[in-house]
């Protein structure tokens, strides 16, 4: 005879780690506040006739740009990346170990100050126009015009620095896991292109898509580049109500719908994904590379080479001239301070979002139930609102608590650093947060149990046992989400403090001053720090890698 | 896990340097300024305001708009004692949201003309600058030019180079036209500009300048700083393309060209009142404006004082004296036109 | 089998389940339904049954690692799991040795032993890790690391991590499924010799009807998540009751079929050697 079992309430109640649950919970719901804030405030905000202006004569403008960047700069990305990826982990050709890792770094490089750059380098007093004026015999005066400041060249620009993210789960995936099964079908025989369309292209669908969607999420959140090339979108609408006609209403409201926008976007990223959980596990070997010869073996360089070329290079190249110009009028003690205050603000955002993130990950391995799990869902929203959106979302809510602490007024928390770092964890959580779940996968279970079986409590294990096993995922971990902040630009024009400046906010007013070259000094660095840290992201995953080999 | 030594030093330092970084330090007499602008000649006289006088100045940098929201949001505790922006319109929305001061001084009545001030003595005007046209030598007769309402004439489609509407330099120079010609008339002008344009807007004012040059388009407006900023320029790529171009003067025959102000205004609720105003008076003064005519190319308030070499080749012009107040009043009047014009 | 004859099982068992159920979402292990055992103190039961996971889910819930869904756990008396209370696992003064070990691999073999001494002033805790790793055979190998280790050591290590603290209960996952057959008697014997010298209270799952044999005091059978057959391991042998117990038995039938296997290796300690650990 079976007798239900049902569960013991009492006892399920009792057992719960509360400590680390509400820990948990209660990091998830401050997090999402300022996200959730946008959608309440839009409903609950009066249709004034600012907005009723906006969204007739302004609405399908920002609608279909942002749908035209979305098209042309996610195709180009998948292409670049995807072939990239293909090219480098299932061929043999001269450079391949090189452009391999070479091919990460346009991921250094704003969308924003490559933008600067592509548009003077064809301006009538840019390097090309000069050069062509100095080689090109009788043409010494001529002055051509080249209008590089359209939607189509930043969409391309996009590209040409977001494609990484389609590039890295890509090669992952074909350089372990689908190993075997792309082995398996070169050896039944099929041609070169046959395996990438036939099974290739499908067993890197969940990574494509991935990839994707997060160079969606970051065009669609861009400001400075679309800001500079004169094409408004959802982002540059916001700003503009917000700011310019002083409507927080509108501003709202235009957050609200672009966040419309990114959800359809994700939800057609799950749906594509079928379910497969996009694991970042390695194992698995890669399979034994074509070797390509000649032409082939020379068209693959190019075609990995150039999108480097063009996404970090040039920009490279191009900003250290201009710095090498205006440095000594710009380098000064002010601009010493604002590189320390970018730096000192990017460390803080980056050592919060991992501690948020491992109490996070945690609970949900102490607490293994759907309400940690949806706790961790909930904290990682934030990665997929535009910047502009969740700065919206602090102010209101610090306009908010301000009224309600300060009595009208309105500084305790508008406008002070800590609003910026909880706006940055809020954004960047999910960087700092997949790693380290990652992470903690790795590691396993029994070691914790058996930590806690002699006698150690959860945070004592943690701090003996997972941490020491996971030094280079921490330390990944944070300079992931070092790179986002000093990069990050709409967010931290609306949210940022009395005098402080970051170097990213400071290239992007010297530019849109049409100081360009002026801004080239700090905008390099913000690419040099950036891409230190990619390199020491680069040997610390391997350093992990190596160390879970003598295990 | 053991908190090794070095991390507790890395996060002792990155705990001081967030706090120095938040903090302000205030030893001794502060003006704290809040400006739309970002020149490196701002600095010099900054600097030597405090030579003079022991003051520090501390700055803010962003676009005028953030700078009044910011304001607005910080109401009675903000820090900032002054406002600077870039156009006359912008301190006019100041004024009306009641963030400015009146402030009654000899000294700036004396450096600043009446029609570069607020009549409240709620803002003053630091400099001017003239929007003007400028033009092709090679493809355009200057006698083809005269006022600004001619641009949005047939003649001229597809020969036209603007920038983008969200500018306020093009937003103040719709509203003088509203004052002057009236909604519709105005309405129908920033429809025909927007007709004969050349290209979408895009760029700056020197951005539609060098577009001229390389024959993009015919005629551009543009502030005349730019122009002269370009005439002067240590490039010599820069000064070629400068030479290729004239500039016009519009509407002389009429109410003259529409001039702005770069101004400034004390804060209702500046913490420092009489620093702020020492540093005004500093700005208007012939020493400082001498500096913003030659490092800058702008035209100075300061009757007394000199214009600049390039300034003075391109000669006197008539100046459209309209009450500056109108352009804030009018400010959102012409964004909404702009838009229906489909003015990007 | 008793040891010492002085050293009676006291009235209260070391660990009561009553009544535990427990049941899985995903269904791919069996319920546990209704299972009721007593451990005494010195006795070493062991739990047979089909694979699947319930046997090692019993373990965790003694543990401390997993939550009944119906029923009590009672370790020394004290409820740790039931209408009357819960205790988490890091103070239930258990000890568990894993399937995989879960040695620290950061930490050298002194260390990994040394881990759960924290309540044990610090100068106490050398001298204990040192006898305890005399006690499991692996003197002087104290400044290893595990992975310098063979999977025979790297057990022992585990076991004299997990005995270190003087754990009032002793869990065993399957100790044995991660090594190769050859070193598996040599350790067998190893470990009960182990187990009788510190007299600890032991629950332990094993899959092989040997083991069994050599280790256990009682078996208890777990089929279709509930205990079907139960008793020492020569009554379960004489008569099985049951198909499966048969089977499981069946490798050690001895020719004469009815023969009693009486002839268990004693496991009984060399003489002149005092039991370790609490009595």
């Amino acid at each position: 005879m079976e007798i239900a079992l049902r569960r013991n309430w009492r006892l399920t109640v009792r057992s719960v780690p509360w400590g680390w649950t509400l820990a948990a919970v209660g990091l998830a719901a401050l997090l999402a506040i300022p996200v959730v804030t946008v959608p309440v405030g839009a409903v609950l905000a009066p249709t004034g006739d600012a907005w009723t202006h906006v969204s007739r004569t302004l609405l399908p403008r920002y609608a279909g740009n942002t749908l035209f960047l979305l098209a042309v700069s996610g195709g180009l990305a998948l292409v670049l990346g995807a072939g990239s990826a293909w090219l480098v982990a299932m061929c043999d050709f001269p450079g391949r170990r090189f452009v391999r890792w070479a091919l990460v770094l346009p991921l250094a490089v704003p969308a924003y100050m490559a933008a600067y750059v592509y548009a003077a380098m064809f301006g009538v007093t840019g390097p090309v126009q000069r050069v062509l004026r100095a080689v090109v015999p009788g043409g010494g005066d001529a002055f051509y015009y080249w209008n590089v400041m359209r939607i189509e060249v930043v969409a391309v620009i996009f590209a040409l620095v977001l494609f990484p993210y389609v590039y890295l789960p890509a090669r992952a995936l074909l350089e372990s896991r689908a190993g075997p099964a792309l082995e398996a079908a070169r050896v039944l025989g099929r041609g070169h292109l046959e395996v990438f369309r036939t099974v290739g292209l499908p067993l890197a669908r969940p990574a494509l898509a991935a990839g994707l969607a997060l160079v969606l999420m970051e065009v669609v959140n861009d400001y400075g580049a679309v800001r500079y090339f004169g094409v408004p979108t959802f982002t540059t609408g916001i700003f503009r109500a917000w700011f310019t006609l002083g409507d927080l209403d509108t501003a709202v409201r235009l957050a609200a719908v672009l966040m419309i926008v990114v959800l359809v976007l994700l939800l057609a990223e799950r749906w594509q994904r079928g379910g497969a959980r996009y694991a970042t596990k390695g194992g698995g070997s890669r399979a034994t590379p074509y070797p390509l010869r000649g032409v082939g073996a020379a068209g693959a360089f190019v075609f990995c080479a150039v999108p480097v070329a063009l996404g970090f290079a040039v920009p490279v190249l191009h900003l250290a001239a201009w710095t090498l110009r205006t440095g000594p009028e710009v380098v000064d003690a002010n601009f010493l301070r604002l590189a320390a205050n970018s730096l000192a603000l990017a460390a803080l955002a980056g050592a919060a979002a991992v501690l948020v993130g491992l109490v996070l990950a945690y609970a949900c391995r102490l607490d293994p139930t759907r309400l940690t799990r949806a706790a961790s869902r909930v904290a990682l929203l934030g990665y997929s609102v535009p910047g502009a959106v969740i700065a919206v979302g602090v102010l209101l809510v610090t306009l908010a608590l301000d009224d309600v602490l300060g009595g009208g007024v309105r500084l305790v928390l508008t406008g002070t650093a800590a609003a910026l770092v909880v706006a940055y964890v809020v954004r960047f959580l999910a960087v700092a947060y997949l790693p380290l779940d990652a992470g903690l996968d790795r590691v396993g279970r029994s070691l914790g149990e058996a930590s806690r079986m002699l006698g150690v409590r959860p945070l004592g294990t943690l701090l003996r046992v997972e941490l020491p096993l996971l030094r280079g995922t921490l330390v990944a971990a944070g300079t992931l989400v070092v790179i986002d902040v000093l990069k990050e630009l709409p967010l931290t024009l609306i949210l940022r403090p009395f005098n402080f400046d970051t170097l990213a906010t400071r290239a992007f007013q010297l530019a849109s001053d049409e100081q360009v070259a002026q801004s080239a000094p700090a905008a390099l660095l913000v690419i040099l720090s950036a891409t230190a840290v990619v390199a020491l992201l680069h040997r610390s995953l391997r350093r992990d890698a190596e160390s879970e080999h003598a295990r | 896990m053991k908190i090794g030594r070095r991390t507790r030093v890395l996060g002792a330092s990155l705990v001081a340097l967030a706090l120095g970084a938040c903090a302000g330090g205030d030893a001794g007499e502060v003006v704290n300024v809040y400006s739309h602008r970002h020149y490196e000649s701002d600095q010099l006289l900054f600097d030597r305001f405090t030579e003079r006088t022991g003051i520090r100045v501390n700055v803010v940098t962003a676009s005028a708009d953030e700078l009044i929201t910011r304001l607005e949001n910080e109401g009675e505790a903000t820090p900032a004692d002054v406002l600077i922006t870039v156009d006359a319109g912008r301190l006019h929305r100041a004024k009306s949201r009641g963030l400015l001061r009146p402030v009654e001084s000899p000294v700036l009545e004396a450096n600043v003309p009446d029609h570069l001030r607020d009549r409240d003595g709620e803002w003053w005007g630091l400099t001017q600058r003239a929007r003007v046209l400028v033009y092709h030598k090679d493809r355009v007769d200057p006698s083809s030019l005269s006022t600004y309402e001619a641009l949005a004439e047939p003649a001229w489609r597809g020969r036209v180079l603007v920038r983008s509407s969200d500018n306020v330099y093009n937003q103040s120079l719709l509203a003088s036209l509203v004052s002057h010609l009236g909604e519709e008339a105005a309405a129908r002008w920033a429809e025909g500009v927007a007709a004969n344009m050349a290209r979408p807007p895009s760029g700056g004012d020197t951005d539609q300048v060098l577009a001229v040059a390389a024959g993009a388009g015919d005629v551009a407006i543009s502030n005349t700083y730019y122009v002269a900023r370009l005439v002067e320029s240590s490039d010599p790529e820069e000064r070629r393309v400068a030479e290729q171009v004239a500039v016009f003067f519009p509407n002389q025959d009429g109410r003259g060209t529409h001039v702005n102000v770069s101004g400034a205004g004390v804060t209702r609720h500046a913490k420092n009142p009489a620093n702020a105003i020492a540093l005004l008076e500093f700005l208007t003064s012939p020493e400082a404006q001498e500096i913003f005519a030659e490092a800058n190319q702008e035209y100075p308030v300061h009757p007394d004082v000199a214009w600049s070499a390039t300034l003075q080749s391109w000669g006197d012009f008539v100046a459209d004296t309209l009450d500056l107040t109108v352009l804030g009043e009018l400010n959102d009047e012409a964004v909404r036109i702009f838009d229906r014009a489909g003015w990007r | 089998m008793i040891v010492d004859p002085a050293a009676l099982p006291g009235p209260e068992p070391v660990l009561r389940l009553e009544g535990i159920g427990k049941r899985y979402a995903g269904a791919e292990c069996d319920a546990l339904r209704d299972v009721s055992l007593e451990l005494g103190t010195d006795e070493l039961l062991a739990v047979v049954g089909q694979s699947g996971c319930g046997k090692t889910t019993l373990l965790r819930i003694v543990a401390g690692l997993e939550v009944p869904d119906a029923g009590s756990v009672r370790i020394g008396g004290r409820v740790v799991a039931g209408d009357e209370g819960w205790t988490p696992p890091e103070r239930r003064g258990v000890g568990m040795v894993f399937q995989d070990f879960g040695l620290f691999p950061h930490l050298r073999v002194e260390q990994n032993v040394a881990y759960g001494l924290g309540r044990l002033p610090r100068a106490q805790r050398r001298p204990r890790v040192e006898e305890l790793l005399e006690l499991v055979d692996l003197a002087g190998l104290g400044r290893r690391y595990p992975h310098q280790l063979s999977g025979g050591q790297q057990q022992r290590v585990a076991l004299a991590r997990a005995l270190a603290p003087e754990p009032r209960l002793l869990l065993l996952d399957e100790p044995f499924s991660n090594l190769d057959r050859p070193l598996k008697a040599a350790l067998r014997e190893s470990l009960v010799r182990v187990l009788r010298r510190t007299a600890v209270p032991t629950l332990l799952v094993v899959h092989d009807a040997e083991d069994v044999l050599v280790l256990a005091d009682r078996v208890a059978v777990l089929q279709g998540g509930r205990i079907v057959r139960e008793g020492t391991p020569g009554e379960l042998c004489r008569n099985p009751g049951d198909a499966y117990v048969e089977r499981f038995f069946q490798r050690l039938r001895l020719p004469d079929a009815n023969r009693l296997p009486d002839e268990l290796p004693s496991g009984s300690l060399p003489a002149g050697e005092e039991p370790l650990g609490p009595a």
